[in-house]
Order: C-alpha cells, then sequence, then structure tokens
C-alpha cells in the first residue's frame, strides 16, 4: 500500500487554516505491522481516516496493492459494537458467516460469551470482540486507533497478546496508531513517528 | 435520595392531600359542590361493581388502544423516513406545526361534524398525538450515536442491514418515549372527546352524566378510573423497559 503525495488541511474554529499533511507520503508493505506515533493532534488519526476512507485528502492518494484492494477494517479507540446485538451478531453483521464468526470469537476466548450482549462483557472483553470482528471482516488491511489505550498495564498486554496471535493465524498488514512506544517495539515491524514528517 | 425515602414521602404527600381534601369538604359542607374522600371511594366501589362499568372502561380502553395502534405505527414510521429524508419532513413540517397549534377542543368539535360519536375520540385523539409521536422519532433521528455511524461506514453497512440493525434499534428509546408520551395524551383526548360527544358508552359519557346528574362523587370516581388507566399505561412501558430494553438500549424508566 501506498501513500502518494497526501495533503489534507482543515478550518478551525477561528477560521485558520490548519494543514495536517503536505504532500505526505509512505509505503506500507503487504502483511506487515506499522506502528504510527507522535504527539496529540499531529494527525495520526487522520492518517487512519484516509486510509479507511472516512476522510477525502485534499489533493494525494492511497494505492492498495492488488491483493490488499478492498475494504479496510478498522478498531476504534472504543469496541463501538452494537449494544443490541449479540457479540455473534456483532461479527455476523460484517461478514453473514456463522462458522466464520465462531472461528474468530474462538481465537478471541469468546465462544462462551458469544450469545451475550456487550453490556454483560468485561471492557477487555468487549474490545476483544471488537478483534473478533476485525478479523471477521473480509480484509487485508486493519487499522488500529490505539485499540489498548486507556487500560490498566496486564489487561493492555493480554488483549494485545490475544491480537497478535490472531493475526498470526490470520495475516493482514496493520497499521496501528499508539503512543506506547515500548508495545510497538515488541510487535511492529516499524515505527513510524509523524513528529518527523 | 434513596428509592425507599423518596417512594416515604411521596406516600406521606398523598395521605396530606387526603387530609386537606376533607378538611376542605368539611368546610365546604355540601357534597355537591366537593365531596369528602370517604365519599368517593365508596363511590369507587359502587362503580366496580355496577353492570355498566366493564362496558364503559372497556369502551375507553379500547378506543385508546386503537388509537395508540395507529399513532404508532403511522409516528414510527412517518418519523422514521422523514428522519433519513429531509425532502419528506420538510412536506410534513407545516402540518404538524398546524396540529400542535390547534385547540383540542377545535378538533373534537369539527370531527363530531364530520364523524359518528364513536369514532370522534380515536379520530381526535389521532390529530393531537399523532405529532407527540412524530416528533420524538424525527428528533431520535438526529442523534444517532456518530460513533457507531462511522462503524458502520467503516464496515460496509448498509441498506437493509443498516436499516434494521441500526437505525431501527437506535431509534427505541425514541418510539418508547413517543409511545409513553402520546397514550398519556391519548387518555385525555378520548375522555374529552367522550364528554363532548357522549358516545353509547365510556369513561367520558359517564363522567358526563354524573355532571348532569350533580353526581359529583361520580364525577370523582371516574376521575380516579381515569387516572388509573393512565398509570397502568405508564407502568406497563416502565415494565417492558425495565424487563426487554435496559442495558441494550439508553430508554428513560
Amino acid at each position: 500500500m501506498k501513500l502518494e503525495n497526501i495533503s489534507y488541511s482543515f478550518s478551525s474554529h477561528d477560521g485558520s487554516t490548519v494543514k495536517v499533511f503536505e504532500n505526505f507520503s509512505l509505503n506500507i508493505k503487504q502483511g506487515g505491522v506499522y506502528c504510527i506515533t507522535g504527539p496529540s493532534g499531529c494527525g495520526k488519526t487522520t492518517l487512519l481516516n484516509i486510509i479507511a476512507g472516512v476522510l477525502k485528502p485534499q489533493s494525494g492518494k492511497v494505492v492498495f496493492e492488488k491483493e490488499e484492494n478492498g475494504p479496510v477494517s478498522y478498531l476504534f479507540q472504543e469496541p463501538r459494537l452494537l449494544p443490541w446485538r449479540t457479540v455473534l451478531e456483532n461479527c455476523n453483521l460484517v461478514c453473514d458467516d456463522v462458522f466464520r464468526s465462531k472461528h474468530f470469537l474462538e481465537l478471541a476466548g469468546l465462544s462462551d460469551k458469544a450469545g451475550r450482549f456487550p453490556s454483560e462483557l468485561s471492557g477487555g472483553e468487549r474490545q476483544r470482540a471488537a478483534f473478533a470482528r476485525a478479523f471477521c471482516y473480509k480484509s487485508n488491511v486493519i487499522l488500529m486507533d490505539e485499540p489498548f489505550q486507556n487500560l490498566d498495564e496486564n489487561l493492555k498486554k493480554n488483549l494485545a497478546s490475544v491480537f497478535f496471535k490472531m493475526l498470526e493465524e490470520d495475516r493482514r498488514t496493520v497499521i496501528w496508531v499508539s503512543h506506547d512506544l515500548e508495545l510497538a517495539k515488541q510487535y511492529a515491524r516499524e515505527v513510524i513517528d509523524l513528529t518527523s514528517r | 435520595m434513596d428509592r425507599k425515602k423518596r417512594l416515604l414521602i411521596s406516600f406521606a404527600s398523598c395521605i396530606a392531600l387526603i387530609f386537606i381534601w376533607k378538611i376542605a369538604s368539611v368546610m365546604v359542607g355540601a357534597s355537591v359542590i366537593l365531596p369528602s374522600p370517604f365519599e368517593v371511594a365508596s363511590s369507587v366501589v359502587k362503580l366496580f361493581s355496577s353492570p355498566q362499568f366493564l362496558k364503559n372502561v372497556g369502551s375507553t380502553v379500547l378506543r385508546a388502544f386503537f388509537s395508540f395502534l395507529i399513532i404508532f405505527v403511522c409516528g414510527s414510521a412517518l418519523g422514521t423516513a422523514a428522519g433519513l429524508f429531509p425532502a419528506l419532513d420538510a412536506v410534513l413540517s407545516p402540518f404538524i406545526t398546524l396540529l400542535k397549534a390547534t385547540p383540542v377542543m377545535s378538533i373534537i368539535l369539527l370531527a363530531f361534524i364530520w364523524f359518528s360519536t364513536g369514532t370522534v375520540p380515536v379520530f381526535a385523539a389521532f390529530l393531537m398525538a399523532f405529532p407527540v409521536m412524530y416528533v420524538q422519532v424525527l428528533n431520535g433521528t438526529q442523534r444517532f450515536d456518530r460513533k457507531l455511524l462511522q462503524m458502520c461506514s467503516v464496515y460496509g453497512i448498509s441498506g437493509k442491514k443498516y436499516f434494521f440493525n441500526f437505525v431501527i434499534p437506535s431509534l427505541v428509546p425514541s418510539y418508547v418515549t413517543g409511545a409513553k408520551q402520546s397514550l398519556a395524551m391519548i387518555w385525555k383526548v378520548v375522555i374529552a372527546a367522550e364528554v363532548l360527544t357522549v358516545p353509547s358508552s365510556g369513561i367520558g359519557r359517564s363522567l358526563q352524566l354524573a355532571q348532569v346528574h350533580l353526581d359529583t362523587a361520580s364525577v370523582f370516581a371516574w376521575t380516579v378510573v381515569a387516572v388509573v388507566l393512565t398509570f397502568a399505561g405508564d407502568a406497563v412501558f416502565s415494565l417492558i423497559i425495565r424487563k426487554k430494553l435496559s442495558g441494550r438500549y439508553s430508554v428513560e424508566t
């Protein structure tokens, strides 16, 4: 995947234009885990949203490789599960395949919680259900916007280990926004610091 | 304040109200003007044992239920559609504003000219309570969770899937609140329309007849029945919310 000469700016409340990216380019190798880091407000989430197609850059483009061409899975800071659907239904919604959903729920360690509603799960379980949904979705790229943020150290390590084990089972390109350099160095193939761009 | 303390204060307030009522009735000294709480209570007991009681209550409940059903279906469908298609909202908006501004008595009297006595309460209730349901649902469409909306867009949840898995469940709190509010209004309008049109049976008809015969205790007793029905409707909604919706939908009980 390539980001070619991306420029993105927006108007702030006082009417001035804030440039987030100007002719920004990036090469992402298929199947790699890339960690994007940098200070708050430097455009990490904006970058993910541009790749996901949620935001359109003013110029430049995102070019997917042939195998990657297609939808992307997105793991947000919060699980963003539909509260009125069970965990299994949340997964089915993105793939229409019960066996696939059950398989990834098993990998996420949630086989016994498939019939539960998100409100009946702990915070960590909800995030694992979001992982399962991201893998159920037939995509070649997973975007992660600090899904391990605001968690205690043990839970953070546990969730990261669950996610990367799932990734070993079903290899995809991962672009991961994180502040946690220690965790990033442990799992990422490359750490890209947006401060130095 | 905890629930127990709150209930205790509310109970004490009711006892105080009955006490003040008793003193006032003694001071007035004429049950035609203000019967005592005990006269009203005995009148309620008498009503329950009367053979016409169930027929009168049943007729009002049926009219209210029928109005509610039409309002719920039309208000939910049109409110949802208008939220998703702003052009429809623009078309319906003047009619809704007009209905909200029209006095209930004007609608009842006009309906009395156009329809048979039994139909007037249903028609009047529809015109008065439909805007309540419609506006609640329409406002609900403007309060969709933006984060879930973005999740649906990223994961390609669209069309029928989007409608049945996101739109409808997101609007459940609005459907329930709209239904609760419109039902409370339906009771009042149906009974008011029955008072004015005097159909063959109904609480409003009984209220009107009691008033004509200067049977003030019966007027109070039928009012108690109407209030109990309103509370019962509200309680049914609270039960549905507690048993079926809480935890998944942000519905106020």
